[in-house]
């Protein structure tokens, strides 16, 4: 059974005692929506979920919306402008969260998921997901094509 | 400056604004110590929300509206770290009082702010070493700047820091722009005199007013100043050439120097937040490319410029009408080449990133080849390969596509401009000579020939600022190793003592990122010649502990004692010579056996090494080497095991006779046998020494007077085995956990045997 405040703090009853945990992904890139590992304070492993459904149902959204927090990364959907400088490259860009600017370095390249979307990670680790090529495509296309 | 690049590049407020710092130092009557943004809120919309900590209190504000929790409560702060989004919450006795959340780009000031807040709730003083103001930009901009360093450094600057290289060689300088200047000057001179040649010799022949032997005469003696201009042009040519190419050479060569002597300074903190391969290619193809810029790019757009404009004026000047036609498209055909230059340049980047896959198979088949080979997996690279192989040759393909298309249509553009002006020319031409628009045969000839000479130039002004742009980048990329400099502080007066060996740490703290601390008021004694153990879980901060006794990295906080004096105040070079480290698997050079061994003390007599390979127990293995000492152990010495290395590497300890010795997990990666022989040569090498060992093996410990337990960045057992195992701590259950670990291999093992029999 799982616990979660409004922090995001996750819980998990062991032997009736709630214990802090974290769920990780296995594989966060591969495949997202399957095997989670549930882990305490010391990355002891407590529990490896294999499918959400595996769960009891009033977990379900607990932990659904505890790895919507964990996975959460910025949506773009506009691109004003990329521009290069000396070692970084400049992205000023729309998500669906609101306008924002980030950096990458030159030789890092959006990653290509299997799902045929692009990921990109900026230089402070913020991750940026673009889920279709439609707008911007003419700036994006070098990096992502 | 700051303020550019938080317009520039971060949209995100350059400072708390005035107003809300205005109300907290009036209404509040508290002093601002640090503040942070959180720049998102629970549904992950971007938001401003400031959290502001002052002497008393500390205050949350949004939208003008200020709440503040005063110091006087016991909180509880927590982090939940996400892959972009954390929360960072206040609390007291669990429940929440106020969340914040924030990306990633917040990261370092809410680290730095939960420690004040720790700090401040337990009624400590926080000293701050800048104004809230310059900590908040400095982390906001440190991950930006860290990997754009001196980036204030503008284009033009570095373009005129570069050419100030070229100061020591002023005098090949000034030939070798005498020779470009020559050379493009005397490339005017031969269709002027082919014009000559037609006006004065060929159409006066033919129209009888000279005679054949006059005519030959001058013709000849034109002939003659034709091949002298020809000689002359090809003999400034070379003397440019040879000139810059030398120049560019010696200046790659200044800059190799500087920037590897430079590279020798500076601290493992820069090589940690650099790849090896990205240094080596700015010392290796940056300098490259700036000798391509002195010995070619500055001189070619030099001489296209004055070609151009010679060009310009002699067509002007031969016929007003015809070389205005010539030269008014020009600006419009350097415009084309230069959008040309811009398309180019992202098919250049795509190749880039295609090469980078292709290339990125290499770095990783080529050194793990034998794992591909032992999981048969050849099939399987050799097809990776090839399909990034085609990818890389289809985006060249691309290339040579767009400028094998775009350079013919350009010449048809010149050539157009050529016809434009043939057909203004050839009505002027069948005119009567009395005629004012008569243009004559020679002028013509001449004219056409200029016309020619003018694609070239263009061609190389079109390029320019790609050139430009490649070379600036090359040295700036070098410039900003040049202006790093070393983080480790320099005393004034430092000391150069011999050791006794006495080493202290006193409430050290230590952070490799300068936000977590890896060491967490770290204390303990070691007397000269005494010997102790580190043990603790991996990346509890053992060898953290060793790398600041070598002074790798400054401390941030308390103090490292040698024999009673601050580490600081130690000359560098000095303090490292006296300590030696003996890692588990040690680096040895490309080079001989002798040398890796005699490494920094080349002087000493052969029989010195040859003792201390005794010592070490490595004497024996390298005569069974066909060139014994002088055999080359390969890149890292890869030809070599393990358990050699390690000797070698002893064998080097001993030489330099250390006060202090360091023991990384020195017996951790070899077999029992090999063990016993570096056992052996450790038990002769740390006799007299001061000792710190690393072991995970706790057996290895036994003669370690004392035994520091460290978990998380701090001490948490200390004592003589007995003592440890007193405790029912720790250490105790590290040891359990190894005897059930022999016990298990132990019983396996048997029982292993008994189906075997």
């Amino acid at each position: 059974m799982f616990k979660l405040e409004d922090n995001m703090a996750l819980s998990y009853l062991v032997e009736k005692i709630w214990c802090a945990v974290e769920v990780k992904p296995c594989f966060p890139l591969t495949d997202v929506a399957h095997f989670f590992s549930v882990r305490n304070d010391d990355g002891a492993e407590l529990l490896l979920i294999e499918s959400l459904s595996d769960l009891e149902k009033e977990d379900q959204p607990i932990i659904q919306r505890y790895l919507n927090f964990k996975t959460f990364c910025f949506e773009i959907i506009g691109l004003y402008q990329v521009e290069e400088d000396f070692g970084v490259r400049h992205f000023e860009v729309k998500t669906k969260q609101g306008d924002r600017n980030f950096q990458t370095k030159l030789d890092d390249w959006p990653k290509k998921m299997p799902n045929g979307s692009f990921l990109i990670t900026d230089l402070n680790g913020d991750e940026y997901f673009i889920s279709s090529l439609e707008f911007g495509s003419k700036l994006l296309a070098s990096y992502v094509e | 400056m700051k303020d550019i690049y938080f317009k520039k590049y971060l949209k995100q407020a350059t400072l708390l604004p005035s107003a809300v710092a205005a109300k907290i130092q009036t209404q509040h009557r508290d002093k601002i110590l640090f503040y942070a943004l959180s720049d998102l809120d629970e549904k992950m919309c971007m938001i401003q929300k400031w959290i502001v900590i002052g002497e008393s209190s500390f205050y949350i504000i949004e939208k003008g509206e200020v709440e503040f929790f005063d110091f006087n409560t016991k909180y509880e702060f927590k982090e939940e770290l996400g892959k972009t989004a954390n929360v960072f919450s206040i609390l007291i006795e669990d429940k929440i009082l106020t969340s914040l959340w924030y990306s990633q780009k917040q990261n370092i000031l809410f680290s730095q702010l939960k420690f004040i807040l720790e700090e401040k709730n337990l009624g400590k003083v926080v000293t701050l070493k800048d104004n809230p103001d310059d900590l908040y930009q400095e982390g906001i901009l440190s991950t930006l700047l860290k990997n754009q360093a001196s980036s204030d450094l503008h284009k033009n600057k570095v373009a005129w820091r570069l050419l100030k290289y070229l100061k020591p060689y002023q005098a090949e300088l000034v030939i070798g722009c005498f020779g470009a200047i020559s050379a493009t000057v005397i490339s005017l001179v031969p269709p002027f005199i082919s014009g000559k040649l037609i006006d004065d010799i060929l159409r006066p022949y033919q129209n009888g007013d000279l005679g054949l032997s006059q005519a030959l005469s001058i013709g000849y003696v034109l002939i003659g100043a034709l091949g002298s201009s020809y000689i002359l042009r090809e003999f400034f040519t070379w003397l440019r050439l040879k000139k810059m190419s030398f120049l560019g050479e010696k200046i790659a060569r200044d800059l190799r120097k500087e920037l590897f002597n430079h590279l020798q300074t500076l601290d493992m903190q820069f090589y940690a937040n650099k790849q090896t391969g990205s240094i080596i290619s700015r010392v290796s193809a940056d300098t490259d490319r700036i000798w391509d810029f002195i010995a070619f790019g500055v001189v070619e757009v030099f001489i296209a410029l004055v070609t151009l404009i010679g060009l310009a004026i002699v067509l002007i000047g031969l016929d007003l009408e015809l070389g205005l036609i010539m030269t008014l498209p020009v600006p419009i055909l350097i415009f084309t080449i230069f959008k040309h230059g811009q398309k180019m340049q992202k098919l250049f980047l795509r190749c880039w990133r295609k090469w980078s896959d292709l290339t990125a198979v290499l770095s990783d088949v080529i050194p793990g080849i034998q794992v591909v080979k032992s999981f048969n997996q050849e099939e399987k690279e050799m097809k990776r390969f090839g399909v990034r192989n085609e990818n890389a040759m289809e985006e060249f393909n691309e290339v040579h596509r767009s400028w094998t298309s775009f350079w013919p249509l350009l010449m048809l553009s010149i050539q157009a401009i050529m016809l434009l002006v043939w057909s203004m020319a050839i009505p002027r031409l069948v005119t009567m000579s009395t005629d004012t628009a008569y243009i004559s045969v020679g002028t013509f000839v001449a004219f056409i020939l200029y016309m020619g000479m003018f694609s070239h130039p263009i061609e190389v002004i079109g390029q320019m600022a790609r050139m430009l742009n490649r070379s600036t980048s090359s040295a700036y990329r070098i410039f900003e190793i040049l202006d790093t400099k070393s983080t480790l502080a320099k005393e004034k007066n430092q000391i150069k003592q011999e050791l006794k060996g006495g080493v202290e740490f006193k409430q050290v703290l230590f952070s490799y990122d300068g936000v977590r601390n890896i060491l967490k008021g770290v204390s303990f004694n070691v007397a000269a010649g005494e010997m102790i153990g580190l043990v603790g879980p991996s990346g509890s901060g053992k060898s953290t502990i060793t790398k600041l006794m070598n002074r790798f990295y400054d401390i941030s906080g308390g103090e490292i004692l040698i024999d009673g004096i601050n580490l600081k105040q130690l000359e560098l070079g000095h303090l490292r010579k006296q300590i030696a480290v003996v890692h588990q698997d040690p680096f040895l050079f490309h080079g001989t056996i002798l040398d890796n061994i005699r490494y920094g003390n080349e002087d000493l007599p052969l029989i010195k090494v040859i003792e201390a390979a005794k010592v070490a127990n490595a004497h024996e293995f390298i005569l069974n080497f066909k060139d014994s000492y002088d055999t080359i152990v390969g890149e890292r010495g890869q030809t070599l095991s393990g358990g050699e290395r390690q000797r070698i590497s002893i064998a080097r300890a001993i030489l330099n006779d250390p006060k202090i010795l360091i023991l990384d997990e020195a017996t951790s990666a070899v077999d029992s046998e090999t063990e016993r022989k570096i056992q052996e040569a450790l038990d002769k090498l740390t006799a007299g020494r001061t000792v710190i060992a690393i072991a995970h093996r706790l057996s290895t410990l036994r003669k370690a007077s004392k035994i520091l337990v460290v978990k998380k960045g701090e001490i948490v057992e200390m004592g003589s085995h007995k003592e440890l195992m007193l405790l029912s701590g720790e250490y105790k259950k590290l040891q359990d956990m190894q005897m059930e670990m022999h016990h298990l291999m132990h019983g396996t093992l048997e029982q292993g045997g008994k189906h075997d029999v």
